[in-house]
Parts: C-alpha cells; sequence; structure tokens
C-alpha cells in the first residue's frame, strides 16, 4: 500500500516534463479551487500525468482481479483474460465501433460515442469468453488442455477480426487501431478514468460479497454446490464482472496482456488463495505493477513512448513459460508435489 | 427423514437405479454396499440432491428434495465425495472453514472458528491446521475433508441432518478407518443420520445398524443390524463363495472369502 503511494508520486512526477512533489501540491490546491490551470507545468499535471496515472493504476487492479476470477472460474492458476479469448473479443468489438463509428449520425455519434465502445467492446468480450468456456469444458470439468487450445482458435478468430478491421478502416483509424491493440495510456482523459472508476467500483463491492463462494468454487462446481452456493449464478457474475472488467479497460487503453497472469500468481504464494486476502491484495500488486510498467513505457525511450502492452508482453510471457514449465513437472510425477 | 419412493436414474436407455423405495430417518448409521457399478455413489448423488431422479419422488422431511434452495440443502446435509482436485495453495483451516460456508455471509462467527477447532481435535489433526492442502497424504487429504463435513452438518440450527459418506476410508489404513467410523457413528443421534458407500463388509457389520445390498441398480436386499446375514446374500451381492463366522464375544458376524 505505501509502496503503491511512492510509485504513484513517482510516476506522476517523472516523465518528459518533471513535475516536483511541491508543484503538485500548488497545482492541486490551485485546481481544487476551481482554477483553470496556470502554468505549463499544471496543465501538463492536471491535464495529461494525473489522468494517465489514475487510469494506469485502475486499469492494474482491474486487470489482476480480472485475472483471479478466470483462475477462479477454470480453477487453473495459468489462466488469464488474455488466453481465454476476453481481451482479444473486446479488442475486436471496440475496433468494430472505430471503423463504422461513421455509420451512427454525428448527432448519435457525439452523444453516445464514447460509451459505444466500451459497450461494444464488453459485448465482445463476454462472447468470447462465453464460447472459449463453453467449448472446453467437458462434463463439467475443463481440461487446461482443451481450454488453451480453444483459446488460441478463438484468439486468432479475434485478432483476424481486428485484423479486417484495420483493413476496412481509412488510414488514421488504422493508426489507432494497431498502436491501441498493443496498449498505451496515452490518451488518458478525466472521463476515461470516471468511466473505469466508477465500473471498478460496482465490480468490486459486487465481488468482495462473493469471496466466500469463490473460495468453494476452488474445491470444484458440485462441492461448492453441496456447500449451498448457486453455483450457476456465481458463475454468470464471474463471466459478466469480468468481460465488464477486461472490456472498459481494454476499450480505453488497448490489450495489455500478462497482467491477470503475473500478480495472481504472485500473490498466491505471498498470501494464500482465500479469497477475502487476495482480491484485495491483488489490486494493490495490480496497480503498482501497471504503474511500474508504464513509468518504464515512458521513460525508456523518452521523449518517445513505448506501448505498454509489449513491456507486459516481454516481461510476462516468459514468467508465463516458466509456469507452465513447472506445471508440467508436476504432472509428470502423477499429479502431486510432495 | 428421506423417503425415497419409485425412483429411477437413467442415461439414455442405460438405468443406473432402478425401483428404488426406501426410507432413512436420524438416528441411524446405513451402509450401502454392492460390486463395482452397481449403483451406490449413483443413489448417493440423487440422495445428495447433485443428481435429480428420471422418475419417482423423493423428499426430505416431506418436501421434495427439489424444492429446496442449495443453502437450504447446504443446511441439511453434508457430502463426502471420492476425489478432490485443488488446484491453488489452501491452508488446512481454511479448506475445513468452507463446512461452516452455509452458516455465515462474510466473516465467520466465533462459534464457527470453534468448531472448526473441535472438529480437527476430534479427527486428531490440529498439528496440520496451518499446513498447505497439496502437501497433505492421500490419508490426511480424506481425514481434512472428513472434518470439513463434520464442521457443516455440526450444530443445532437444523433438524435432521444427514451426512453423506462415498468410501470415507478408502485411503486410511486399518487404524484409521476404524478411527473415522467411530467419530461418524458418535454423530449419529436423533437429530442426525449417516449414510456411506463402504466396500469392506466386515467394517460395515461392526458399524453399520442397516445395510443396503445394491446390485445393477437396484436394492436387492436389506439387512438389519440384529438380523443373521445368509451366505446367499454376499454371493448374490458380490458373487463370491463366502462363510460367516460369528463372532461371540462381539455379538456380530465375520465374513470370510
Amino acid at each position: 500500500m505505501v509502496l503503491l503511494v511512492i510509485i504513484l508520486l513517482a510516476s506522476i512526477a517523472l516523465g518528459a516534463v518533471r513535475i516536483s512533489l511541491h508543484d503538485m501540491q500548488l497545482a492541486l490546491i490551485h485546481w481544487l479551487g476551481g482554477n483553470e490551470p496556470g502554468s505549463i507545468y499544471e496543465s501538463v499535471f492536471i491535464q495529461i500525468r494525473l489522468p494517465r496515472v489514475l487510469l494506469c493504476a485502475i486499469t492494474g487492479a482491474i486487470l489482476a482481479v480480472s485475472g483471479v476470477l478466470m483462475q477462479g472460474l477454470f480453477r487453473n492458476p495459468i489462466i488469464e483474460p488474455g488466453l481465454v479469448g476476453t481481451s482479444a473479443g473486446a479488442a475486436l468489438g471496440a475496433s468494430f465501433v472505430f471503423v463504422f463509428a461513421s455509420w451512427f449520425g454525428s448527432e448519435t455519434q457525439s452523444y453516445i460515442g464514447p460509451f459505444l465502445v466500451p459497450l461494444f467492446a464488453f459485448v465482445g468480450a463476454l462472447l468470447a469468453t462465453f464460447i472459449v468456456y463453453q467449448l472446453s469444458k467437458n462434463n463439467s470439468r475443463v481440461s487446461i488442455a482443451s481450454l488453451l487450445l480453444v483459446g488460441v482458435a478463438i484468439n486468432a478468430v479475434a485478432l483476424s477480426g481486428t485484423g479486417f478491421m484495420t483493413y476496412l478502416a481509412r488510414d488514421p483509424q488504422a493508426r489507432s487501431i494497431s498502436f491501441w491493440n498493443l496498449g498505451t495510456f496515452s490518451g488518458a482523459s478525466w472521463f476515461q478514468v470516471a468511466m473505469v472508476f466508477w465500473v471498478a467500483v460496482i465490480v468490486f463491492t459486487i465481488l468482495f460479497r462473493d469471496t466466500k463462494n469463490l473460495n468453494a468454487l476452488i474445491l470444484g462446481e458440485v462441492e461448492a454446490g453441496y456447500l449451498g452456493i448457486d453455483t450457476k449464478l456465481l458463475k454468470r457474475k464471474i463471466l459478466i464482472a469480468n468481460s465488464a472488467m477486461v472490456a472498459i479497460a481494454t476499450s480505453f487503453v488497448g490489450v495489455i496482456g500478462f497482467m491477470g497472469l503475473i500478480v495472481p500468481h504472485v500473490m498466491r504464494l505471498l498470501v494464500g488463495s482465500d479469497h477475502r486476502k487476495l482480491i484485495p491484495s491483488s489490486m494493490i500488486a495490480g496497480a503498482t505493477l501497471l504503474l511500474l510498467a508504464d513509468m518504464g513505457a515512458r521513460l525508456l525511450l523518452a521523449p518517445a513512448e513505448i506501448p505498454i502492452g509489449i513491456i507486459t508482453s516481454l516481461v510476462g510471457a516468459p514468467v508465463y513459460i516458466l509456469l507452465l514449465k513447472r506445471n508440467n513437472i508436476i504432472d509428470k510425477s502423477g499429479g502431486s508435489n510432495d | 427423514m428421506i423417503d425415497i419412493i419409485n425412483c429411477a436414474y437413467q442415461i439414455q436407455d442405460e438405468f443406473l437405479l432402478k425401483d428404488i423405495n426406501c426410507s432413512i430417518a436420524p438416528n441411524e448409521l446405513v451402509v450401502i454396499m454392492g460390486a463395482n457399478g452397481a449403483g451406490k455413489s449413483t443413489l448417493l448423488k440423487l440422495i445428495a440432491g447433485v443428481l435429480s431422479a428420471s422418475s419417482g419422488k423423493l423428499f426430505i422431511d416431506n418436501q421434495l428434495i427439489k424444492k429446496y434452495s442449495a443453502n437450504q440443502l447446504a443446511l441439511k446435509r453434508a457430502v463426502l465425495s471420492q476425489h478432490y482436485e485443488i488446484a491453488f495453495p489452501l491452508s488446512v483451516k481454511e479448506i475445513i472453514l468452507m463446512g461452516r460456508y452455509p452458516y455465515f455471509r462474510n466473516h465467520p462467527s466465533t462459534r464457527d472458528l470453534l468448531i472448526v477447532n473441535e472438529v480437527m481435535s476430534k479427527m486428531g489433526i490440529e498439528n496440520l491446521a496451518d499446513r498447505a492442502y497439496q502437501t497433505l497424504s492421500g490419508g490426511e487429504a480424506q481425514k481434512v475433508h472428513m472434518c470439513r463435513v463434520l464442521a457443516q452438518i455440526n450444530g443445532e440450527e437444523q433438524k435432521n441432518k444427514f451426512l453423506l459418506l462415498d468410501e470415507p476410508v478408502s485411503h486410511l489404513d486399518i487404524k484409521y478407518q476404524y478411527h473415522l467410523l467411530e467419530i461418524a457413528k458418535a454423530m449419529v443421534n436423533p437429530n442426525t443420520a449417516i449414510i456411506a458407500v463402504l466396500h469392506d463388509i466386515n467394517l460395515t457389520l461392526k458399524f453399520a445398524d442397516r445395510i443396503l445390498f445394491m446390485k445393477e441398480g437396484r436394492i436387492v436386499h436389506e439387512h438389519q443390524k440384529k438380523e443373521s446375514l445368509a451366505i446367499s446374500v454376499i454371493k448374490q451381492v458380490f458373487d463370491v463363495e463366502a462363510s460367516i463366522i460369528n463372532l461371540p464375544n462381539e455379538n456380530r458376524q465375520w465374513v470370510c472369502f
């Protein structure tokens, strides 16, 4: 928690324009007093840095928690939204709106436009996840092999769909689709911060009532049923909550891979799998880690910016391979690791 | 009180259960026996409410089992299954606490935590409380899950509770087979019945108040504790020749194969 605050402040301070703690304080007081930002420092801080950092922190928390949820639903610790089609589905839904937005009259566009992208992303995410879940389920058991394979297939379909959208798109749109396919926080605005914030608040509030039920799901669906849990309802909740979170994050900042995998995994090692501890700690760790990654994205090649999705994938993929290997070794020794 | 009336269970044309009629009341330990594929586990799942009968009716306390919500059922019965697969690190204590989940919303009461400790000491596994479940042996894991279901049917909040055990001693050595069944037997009271699937006929004869012998999806013979078991029943149900010895000191029979 303390670490999160430090990194939050650091990532506000560092960038193409440096902002001191003192400047932040002055600018904040000035701004909260209802004044328009005065100096260039103030406008960088209020209009660019602050929304970006907040969006990044909330997105990190969202992605980490959606990883926890997906792992709970599929009862497997090496699953994350990017692997089961959620992110790719959301990206396809969002890019669909990007390209076909002109079909809606300009009036409707300005009215519902900002909500249209998240909405379509949500539909895409929900559909993709649901299809993967249904196809990989066999006698109410999800086998990890079929899950990953179906995930690959659905991801491929969604990606080529997004690719087709890029092909259809005129040049400026195409550029933004491809850039945003790799993930970026560069376009952060206060509107986005507000949207992400409210989705996170609503979903987390609902989830905190279900931590007990998520724990029971670790034993399996039938066993959770024996413990009095309406597993159908719970699964539906998980799918919808997860799709909503991934969709809102993806539609504003693009696809950011592996956050949902690494953060919960580390937190399971540190605090265990009791969701009452796992969810809050993953939120904090997710926010911290994504802020760090975003700082890397801004500072490594400054003044140019690396898409953040590239950074998280570069770090995440090797960790994922490590996890896969470790799990394989466990499987080979007969499913027990004692 | 459980009343099963004319229940059958079929998958496509295959009858896994047929013409099942029986009643089970609190204060008894009922054991279901039979060869592999006789329908023992299927019958247990029917009573547990996880399968629903293709035809016939199943009542719990004169109310159709379908009419119970998941949580209402969880307060009435606990189920110990044969296999568990747990992919995440969890402590033994957390798993046993799950048995109390039907009783609290977000935070366990002190009574819930007390019950968890109580069942652990009853089973003699207090020393495992903080161990990671993944590091347990098969027998230890079985004891942990037994503690969980004992915690679930503990307490007087509900009347007429049932504990369903599907091969509860399969991974235990002889000492703990007796230990576990003695604990189970001690749970039997005017408020609680136990229904177990067991494979060992002599263990069954020692602990059961009533035995339901199953074959090809039907209950072919019902044995009461005081009755004398006939060799022909063993032959019919298990298709093996056996002889039966009376143990006069213990007032029970012993089956030799």
